[in-house]
């Protein structure tokens, strides 16, 4: 986890480069990088039900008139449960074993997101992202190990706010909400769209 | 050059986030499957008999049988298993409804499905299937394909009583596999005739009426 951590140290830099002007904007920048934790909860999976606790966010922003924006975004989030020894009843037969089930969910979007007068140092907003998600499912159990994997559309809006550390500041405090809803299907594990409703809390970098 | 190195220290920090469940905790049971022939009608059979030996695949012993000291106590629990469902053991081989196949995996991978041949590429394959040499079993065209591998004791109930007479061929009505890791030879007995006992259980419409 620590050396993912120094990665980032390094990334931030190289992402934001640009040096527009941003005091005209109503989010208070002309673009930023945000590195957020992503808190996830499944909603309606009959796959994995659990709060996926270590999912993170990456995005970018650019403003594209006074007070919207547009953006690219990539998050992460895995899922697990384990399941106790049971009888299963298939077609013509039945499997006796306990397992445990893990989706890993990578959405790549992109986004715009409109921002409201607040004041200097609190910037809200509202947005939209709309992309592809990537996803792996998994069964484990005893030595063995099931998988597939699917690509859904994906449709995900959010409210959230930035909060500068201070009024001249760079670097703020980003807190979000959002819904996601995902196309992806999987027969044999019963899947039939993936949702969520994901709480984001990071650090922001703008310019 | 910076953006490419963005990108590639994001490719590292993707990679690294798989996670993997910690296999201590599942259980050390054998993961058992039992799969049917929905044509059979189960109460037909009266009778079965017993193999003399359980087969022995592996990729680490040039012995074709496993040992009687297991292998005896393997074929007992499944007569047992089927004397409590009504059936009768008998001695003939040509007199028996049922016959039973007991076949033991250890040290080898062996991806086999359901189509005619299957266990043609088995090593130590002999040409024969239960008495029958020249035939082989055919498995109802839905069964999955399975993965015989480290740790695997496969049960098959065969049909007798229906031999086709111009088909060298042999009907599996049902099949039990039950597989996972391996410990010592004692806890792997162990492990084999409760996943037996387990794949009886969650096959209640093996009875004899």
């Amino acid at each position: 986890m620590f050396r993912r951590f120094i990665y980032f140290l390094i990334a931030i830099p190289l992402a934001v480069t640009a040096n527009a002007q941003s005091g005209h904007y109503a989010s208070g920048f002309s673009q930023m990088f945000d590195f957020a934790w992503d808190v996830n909860i499944p909603i309606n999976n009959n796959f994995t039900n659990k709060v996926s606790w270590d999912g993170f966010k990456l995005e970018y922003r650019k403003m594209i008139n006074h007070d919207l924006s547009l953006g690219f975004e990539v998050n992460w989030a895995g899922y697990k449960e384990y399941y106790p020894t049971k009888t299963y009843q298939i077609p013509n037969g039945a499997i006796t074993t306990d397992f445990y089930t893990y989706i890993y969910t990578l959405p790549l979007a992109l986004n715009v997101h409109h921002y409201f007068e607040a004041g200097k140092m609190i910037k809200p907003y509202v947005g939209l992202a709309l992309g592809a998600m990537y996803s792996e499912q998994r069964i484990y159990y005893n030595t063995y190990y099931s998988n597939d994997y699917n690509w859904g559309f994906l449709v995900r809006p959010e409210v959230g706010a930035i909060f500068r550390f201070s009024e001249n500041s760079n670097v703020g405090l980003l807190v979000g909400a959002r819904y996601s809803y995902a196309t992806n299907k999987q027969s044999t594990f019963k899947i039939n769209g993936l949702q969520s409703v994901g709480f984001q809390l990071g650090l922001v970098f703008m310019q | 050059m910076k953006r490419l190195l963005f990108f590639v220290l994001l490719a590292v920090f993707f990679v690294g986030c798989y996670k993997y469940p910690d296999t201590s905790q599942l259980s050390t049971n054998f993961v058992v499957l039992t799969n049917y022939d929905n044509t059979a009608d189960f109460t037909s059979y009266k009778t079965f008999v017993l193999p003399p030996y359980v087969g022995l695949i592996s990729a680490t012993s040039n012995d074709s049988t496993l040992d009687p000291q297991y292998g005896d106590q393997i074929l007992n629990t499944i007569a047992t298993n089927l004397t409590n469902r009504g059936y009768t053991e008998v001695n003939n081989n040509h007199s028996a409804d049922l016959g039973i196949v007991a076949t033991a995996f250890k040290d080898v991978t062996i991806i086999s499905g359901w189509y005619p041949g299957g266990w043609w590429g088995y090593p130590g394959w002999g040409g024969c299937y239960w008495y029958y040499c020249g035939y082989y079993p055919i498995y109802p065209p839905y069964y999955p394909t399975y993965v015989y591998e480290t740790g695997s004791v496969v049960v098959e109930l065969v049909d007798l009583k229906h031999i086709p007479s111009n088909e060298a061929k042999l009907d599996v009505i049902w099949t039990n596999w039950n597989g996972g890791a391996l410990g010592s030879n004692s806890t792997n007995l162990q492990l084999a005739l409760n996943a037996i006992n387990q794949g009886f259980t969650q096959s209640p419409y093996i009875k004899a009426q």
